[in-house]
């Protein structure tokens, strides 16, 4: 444990002590099997986290500029998300295990840029306790599923009202997307409005 | 409000970007009015529709392997033709693979670490010639530009609308194919102590271009770099103005001839 709060603290840079394992890299790199560093890794190596910690640190390095401020937390969340992944056991030695770490870093980065630019919805039973539930956790197999399926309407809908609702999404008022598509105010609306109701009734008739 | 205008704001409702006014009024609204809750849960099934995108696990594994188990591959390339976001986080983790894959053929961490001191200061002496060498060339070329109008860019000083029209100065700016632009600066007479200052430019009633937090220089003016693209032919309305209830504000009017 004490490894990994020096990770946690320094961002894998300190090392604590000197490895009793390893003498020099080129011994240790082609001598380890990934079972072999998911042990040692299990087992508080330093070295085992330093070198999944690099993997982390360079496989994160492109999302950094989209998440700014966040990166560095970002990356904590995902050394801890790694630990708690290579404890349960869920690498199964199906690929490397730097594709496999490759993975969960994309994974996490991909869902904390969702998680800071998700909007939240607030129900009408409880606008008085202003809770709000996030619009779109798409973890679990069923959520998935759900995902496909309504990617699958969203397809069938006409790009006409795809293109409405990205510019909704942008949060453009009507005036400016009038201009945009050089229509009146007026006329947008309404096609908003039947753009709102030929998907609400796609859904419906899909049964999602 | 009535329930036909809370029914056209429910898609900005849902996506956060309603002013909070506005946004007050409609949820008191609809907290009194079941048809309007009722109108909300199907805005509520649209919103969620045209918001779907692809989930992480299905992004991560196309970029891998060009497929993802479960999903057919059309389906998610249409919506990656669709959706930017999705696509911008597809080229994210491509590009991440990238690096990981670009950082072990170096040769790791722990090598590389060996190496990085030496690379480090070889890299910072060589940056630091550059540096020297590329500001002593700049300096050289603005010497050389000072002498002569920059070509592509309008240079255009306005004065507050009234005090131009007192004293006759309402030139036109003529813009041609060359022009990339319109370098304005605004000489105002508004106090130096009402910031932060808002600008928009319209023409007629209809916003072009709005700015927040205006820089400023020591002796008030302030300086704006306009693309030409943006910019229509004729008269343009420049109002700058500090706080919400615009207590400070004065106008300039924009002439451009193409």
């Amino acid at each position: 444990m004490q490894a990994v709060q020096n990770l946690v603290h320094s961002g894998g840079m300190i090392r604590t002590d000197p490895s009793p394992i390893y003498m020099n890299d080129t011994e240790r790199r082609p001598s380890l099997t990934d079972q072999q560093l998911v042990d040692r890794f299990l087992d508080n190596d330093t070295e085992a986290f330093q070198q999944i910690d690099d993997w982390i640190r360079a496989a994160s390095r492109s999302f950094r500029f989209r998440l700014g401020d966040h990166w560095e937390d970002a990356q904590q969340e995902i050394r801890l998300e790694v630990m708690r992944l290579l404890r349960r056991k869920s690498f199964q030695g199906r690929s490397s295990l730097k594709t496999y770490v490759w993975k969960v870093v994309c994974h996490s980065c991909i869902d904390y840029l969702r998680k800071q630019h998700s909007k939240t919805f607030t129900t009408l039973e409880n606008l008085g306790e202003k809770e709000a539930v996030t619009a779109d956790p798409l973890d679990s197999l069923s959520q998935s599923d759900t995902a496909k399926a309504l990617l699958g309407i969203l397809q069938k809908v006409p790009e006409e009202c795809r293109n409405l609702w990205r510019m909704i999404l942008a949060g453009l008022p009507y005036a400016q997307m009038a201009g945009s598509l050089g229509i009146s105010e007026a006329t947008t609306r309404v096609r908003v409005h039947r753009c709102r109701q030929k998907a609400a009734a796609l859904r419906e008739k899909a049964g999602i | 409000m009535e329930c036909k205008h809370v029914s056209e704001l429910l898609p900005w409702y849902l996506n956060e970007t309603l002013p909070e006014g506005e946004r007050a009024d409609v949820e008191h609204h609809l907290a009194a009015c079941p048809a309007c809750g009722d109108d909300l849960g199907r805005a509520h099934k649209a919103f969620e529709l045209f918001n779907q995108h692809l989930p992480s696990r299905v992004l991560v594994d196309y970029a891998a392997d060009g497929e993802a188990a479960g999903w057919e591959t059309s389906l998610i390339e249409n919506h990656l033709r669709d959706c930017e976001e999705c696509s911008m986080e597809l080229t994210l983790t491509r590009q991440s693979l990238l690096q990981l894959e670009s950082r072990e053929k170096r040769g790791g961490a722990g090598h590389g670490r060996r190496f990085s001191r030496f690379y480090l200061f070889n890299g910072l002496a060589a940056v630091l010639i550059a540096a020297l060498g590329v500001g002593w060339l700049m300096t050289w070329q603005d010497l050389q530009q000072s002498m002569e109008p920059q070509a592509g860019y309008r240079v255009v000083d306005l004065f507050p609308q009234e005090a131009a029209q007192r004293s006759g100065m309402d030139d036109k700016t003529a813009l041609d194919e060359n022009t990339n632009g319109i370098a304005v600066t605004l000489h105002s007479q508004l106090p130096l102590d009402n910031g932060p200052w808002r600008l928009e430019i319209r023409e007629n009633d209809r916003l072009i271009w709005e700015k927040d937090k205006l820089h400023r220089d020591p002796d008030g003016r302030f300086t704006l770099i306009l693309p030409a693209t943006m910019l229509p032919e004729g008269a343009l309305t420049v109002l700058v103005y500090s706080g919400d209830e615009k207590t400070a504000s004065e106008h300039y009017r924009l002439l451009l001839d193409r």
